[in-house]
């Protein structure tokens, strides 16, 4: 069977849930039967034969039973621009799922997100849930409207918001709070997960090392192809004391703290 | 209407229909099998190979630019040893796709050496790699000599039995003569154009965006130059042409056929569409079809007065 497959899919919804973010729900009954938590799918977002490439978007949910996909994603370049135009009912191509997924380990997990890197982790939230597992969510953005909308729309486990300017939740970030939240309760967490810009997760897996804790992130990288065959989104990654340029679509986009250069 | 001769030999290797993935954009083929059928196509071109594996450039490798792409891969591959041991054995059994491997030496002696290595039943042809624009900052390349062409052409036609494919770099100032020293030196076929060198700059923080500072531009952008050189190389020399740079559509196919490409190769167009290359093969046929052409290779330099080839 095949792994990965060039879907046209439907577009059921496209919303713009607070300023400059937008969620996305395509109807992709293929690619759903196959996708689990932290793969992505390359979409073409624009038809204009000046822009080519496509762009990764990571699935926020997966239902397989309906094969509706959902993504969340930032307005912030052309590609975005034009999908953001995507009207309901119009249909994009769609090459997924790609990459490796998160493998769902321990019984208390704790997910750290920022920004747009909390569309992941609510997928990987939701599979713990199916499994019976309550995890521990904590999310950290800048401002009122993101956190109003997810305070409205939680991920699945325990959910906590940080926002930068104090104004919904916790004030100040993610590793604050989370330190806070420590000080009342302990908590046995056994494994971490963390998706959001790159020096949150840096903070993220430090904590999770002083805590002698396993920690998976979710890396990003300028793609070409999605499917390992350009070598365009590579990464130096750490293995066996090695250090070797690994590619983000293919070799990841998880990979545990450890592997990463981090100041590099 | 029977159905229209897609099939073409160049030098000793038979292919199906002229349409090729083109290196570094096919993976080594069995990455595309997902989308594709490789027995459907004519061909691909492996990764580039190095006599040593290589890390490839450090930073970021590719950037989007109006209708193409910059990339500075800069040959990052497990080298030939791995290749032929991991790679090659996976085709086996395979004789329904043609394996044409990229060669990139540092040296003549290199080529040399990795054209005898490569004396392999898998393996179709050797395309030789004179022309990757990434390996120094300047982006020099060896195929912007005639006599370097030459001494590699001959040094590898020595060793090897294989098709012998010469890619050639569009970044130089006459192609004609560097064409002319591929086929007296004994070239079977010349395949071009490379990438054109490109630079890009990200005007908010005031540096390029690539970690390589230059890199090569492939992608629609870049076609008219690649459709200009085969047009010229085909005034010029008998041997066959393969075609290629932003070939995406049918179109773009046949353009580079009337200019006098006998085979092309589909590059940035695998990455977002990878199953492309079938496609083009069907639409191929079935326009030759429709068109009543016998055999594809009417079309051959159908538009250049001055096509050399012998078709």
């Amino acid at each position: 069977m095949k792994e990965k497959i060039i879907e046209s899919c439907k577009v059921i919804s496209n919303e713009e849930i607070f300023p400059s973010y937008f969620k996305l729900i395509i109807l992709a009954p293929k690619i759903a039967k196959l996708a689990i938590a932290g793969q992505f799918v390359e979409i073409k977002c624009s038809s204009a034969r000046e822009h080519l490439i496509r762009r990764p978007f990571g699935f926020q949910a997966i239902d397989k039973n309906s094969g509706l996909i959902s993504f969340i994603y930032e307005v912030r370049g052309s590609e975005t621009i034009a999908l953001s135009k995507s009207l309901v009912n119009e249909y994009l191509s769609l090459i997924g799922p790609l990459g490796n997924g998160f493998s769902l380990q321990g019984k208390v997990p704790l997910l750290v997100a920022g920004g747009t890197g909390i569309a992941p982790l609510n997928c990987l939230a939701t599979a713990f849930a199916e499994n019976k597992i309550d995890p521990y969510f904590f999310y950290g953005c800048n401002e009122y409207k993101a956190a109003d909308y997810f305070a409205k729309n939680p991920a699945k486990g325990q959910f906590n918001i940080a926002t930068m300017d104090g104004s919904c939740g916790f004030h100040g970030n993610v590793i604050e709070m989370l330190d806070s939240v420590l000080l009342n309760v302990k908590i046995n967490f056994d494994v971490v997960y963390t998706c959001g810009p790159q020096v949150m997760m840096q903070k993220t897996f430090e904590w999770a090392k002083k805590n002698k804790l396993t920690c998976f992130v979710s890396m990003e990288r300028v793609m070409g192809c999605g499917f390992g065959v350009c070598l365009g989104c590579t990464l130096p990654i750490i293995q066996e004391g090695k250090i070797s340029n690994s590619c983000v679509c293919k070799d990841g986009p998880i990979f545990k703290g450890e592997e990463i250069v981090w100041d590099e | 209407m029977n159905k229209p001769k897609m099939n073409v030999k160049i030098a000793g290797m038979e292919l199906i229909n002229p349409i090729i993935g083109a290196s570094g954009t096919f993976g080594n083929g069995l990455e595309m099998e997902d989308f594709l059928a490789l027995n459907k196509i004519g061909g691909f071109c492996s990764k580039g190979i190095t006599w040593l594996p290589q890390e490839g450039n450090p930073g970021r490798r590719i950037a989007e630019t109006p209708a193409g792409m910059l990339n500075s891969i800069g040959l990052h591959n497990m080298g030939i040893a791995e290749f032929i041991d991991n790679i090659v054995p996976q085709f086996r059994n395979r004789s329904d796709c043609k394996l044409i491997v990229n060669v990139s030496g540092k040296t003549v002696e290199q080529f040399a050496a990795m054209a005898k290595m490569l004396e392999l039943p898998e393996i179709a042809a050797l395309e030789l790699n004179l022309s990757c624009p990434n390996l120094h900052k300047d982006g020099l390349v060896m195929a912007a000599d005639p006599e370097t062409t030459a001494q590699v052409i001959i040094a590898v036609k020595n060793v090897s039995t294989k098709t012998i494919i010469v890619k050639l770099s569009p970044n130089v100032t006459d192609i004609k003569s560097i064409a002319l020293a591929a086929e007296n030196a004994g070239a079977d076929a010349i395949s071009l154009i490379n990438t054109v060198l490109g630079l890009a700059i990200d005007t908010k923080i005031a540096k390029p965006i690539l970690g390589n500072i230059t890199g090569g531009l492939s992608g629609p952008a870049i076609k008219p130059i690649g459709v200009r050189m085969v047009w010229q190389v085909a005034e010029t020399v008998k041997i066959p042409i393969i075609g290629l740079g932003g070939i995406e559509t049918l179109d773009d196919c046949l353009e580079y056929l009337m200019a006098g490409a006998t085979a092309i190769q589909v590059g940035l167009a695998n990455l977002y569409q990878p199953d492309i290359c079938e496609k083009l093969a069907e639409e191929l046929e079935t326009y030759c079809r429709e068109k009543g052409i016998e055999d594809y290779k009417f079309l051959i330099g159908k538009a250049n007065p001055n096509f050399r080839g012998e078709i």
